[in-house]
């Protein structure tokens, strides 16, 4: 039983970082198989579609934060001294990673859809290009709202 | 609407470091390849970023994450980061919370009094009192309220926000049903409209994604930089595996970290800010002209 606290609190930061990682790396990807349809007809739109193709990669990252930050307040990282963590503790820290891991998830794979319709855009229009990239970040706004969530509940949790 | 980008950017980054490479980055290409044009505006803007990242870091006393608490031969700068720094966002992030939100509420209210300006202009007093100076006061006297209930400000201000509140209210109600035909029609959207504090809070709260940026940016940089540290415990060879994490890492992240800063910080101008005032339509006046790419037009130089 004293080692299930850890166990949960593995389990959510396992979620987080998989579950976002997985949404960017299908996000990233519709977005890459367009930028390779742009870029046959016109190589040198190369550095844009690169900049629009990153765009839903942050959910990765935002999922790969909160797993840090959750096995960080455990002490799990650096071989250090582990805290104690109780059940319900370990519960809670889990369900914090939740926010980051679902919305990561299905947000990055929207927001790859739209980064491939930008690339498009920008394949015709290239001078919209300022335009091009609000549209994806309007769709990572809540993928922002889920991290900034996970975040002010694992600071809240009390160990 | 310049100074609320950087100073937006700048909390994205959230990071004096960062910033410092930044302006150093962008100022040295504009200045070593004498770059004109819309290049040298788009360079002139991440740099400017960059110093509004350095005063933000100046403020939270995170250069390049914890480095130089981390790591020993940094030691000596610490007194110099920790004199002005006064707020940590790591372990305080309420307080940068409520900065990030109130920065919203200034840019919403700025936004407000440029139309209502607009519309003095115009001549249109009318739209100028009931609409725009409406929504200021009711959204200031909810402001004063909310202050006096969680008992930061006292009970004289709490009086006036009700007040204003209930002017606010009174005002809205009465005028924005003005345009329609019937009496119950003005009626019904004169209540109505009072259902637009829902959007006004909902522009509010998303400026709290300054929050959410600058902690992650500042916290994958304290990541990168315990991982620098752990692979350099390595006897022989762990120095150098420490300083390739610590490289590549901070790399990587000032490159996510500006795209986040520059994209979302844009984001909060064109929706939060520019729905405020910012009447769109129309098309841009394009001349037939020589367009020219790799070719500098000198005027009056023969």
């Amino acid at each position: 039983m004293e080692f299930l606290g850890i166990a949960l609190v593995i389990c959510g930061a396992a979620l987080a970082a998989g579950f976002a990682g997985v949404g960017s790396a299908i996000g990233v990807g519709i977005a890459g198989q367009c930028g390779a349809g742009v870029m046959t007809e016109d190589p040198g739109k190369f550095g844009l579609v690169l900049l629009l193709q990153a765009l839903p990669g942050t959910q990765g990252i935002y999922g790969l934060l909160i797993a840090f930050v959750a096995i960080l307040k455990v002490g799990l990282l650096g071989g250090g001294t582990s805290v104690d963590v109780g059940v319900f503790q370990g519960l809670g820290i889990l369900f914090a990673c939740l926010p980051t891991a679902i919305v990561g998830f299905i947000s990055a794979i929207a927001q790859g859809k739209t980064s491939a319709a930008c690339i498009q855009m920008i394949a015709k229009r290239p001078e919209e290009t300022g335009k091009a990239v609000i549209l994806p970040a309007m769709v990572e706004t809540y993928a922002v709202l889920a991290l900034l969530l996970s975040i002010i509940l694992l600071n809240g949790i009390q160990l | 609407m310049a100074p609320f980008f950087f100073l937006f950017f700048g909390m994205c980054l959230g990071d004096g470091g960062y910033g410092l490479l930044l302006a150093f980055i962008f100022f040295g290409a504009i200045k070593k390849y004498g770059m004109v044009g819309e290049s040298r505006k788009f360079f002139a803007i991440l740099g400017l970023g960059g110093i509004a990242a350095i005063l933000v870091g100046v403020v939270t006393g995170s250069w390049i994450g914890d480095m130089i608490d981390l790591f020993p031969f940094f030691h000596f700068l610490a007194p110099i980061k920790n004199a002005p720094a006064f707020l940590d966002p790591l372990s305080d992030p309420i307080t940068f919370l409520i900065i990030s939100l109130a920065l919203g509420v200034v840019q919403i209210l700025f936004g407000l009094s440029a139309s209502m300006i607009h519309n003095l202009k115009k001549g249109d007093k009318m739209a100028a009192f009931a609409d725009q100076g409406g929504w200021i006061v009711l959204l200031v006297g909810l402001l004063l309220c909310g202050g006096g209930a969680s008992g930061i400000i006292g009970s004289g201000p709490m009086m006036l926000g009700k007040f204003l509140s209930w002017t606010g209210v009174i005002v809205l109600v009465t005028t924005q049903g003005r345009h329609k035909p019937t009496l119950i029609g003005k009626a019904i959207s004169g209540v109505l409209s009072l259902y637009n504090v829902t959007s006004y809070l909902g522009d509010v709260l998303s400026y709290s994604r300054l929050l959410a940026l600058g902690l992650a940016s500042s916290a994958v940089a304290m990541i990168i930089n315990m991982l620098a540290d752990l692979l350099g415990a390595i006897p022989y060879v762990g120095w150098l595996f420490g300083a390739l994490i610590f490289l590549g890492g901070h790399l990587f992240n000032v490159a996510i970290g500006v795209l986040g800063a520059f994209v979302h910080s844009l984001r909060l101008q064109y929706v939060e800010f520019f729905s405020k005032f910012y009447v769109s339509g129309g098309r841009g006046f394009d001349p037939l002209r020589h367009k020219t790419r790799h070719v500098t037009i000198c005027e009056g130089a023969e």
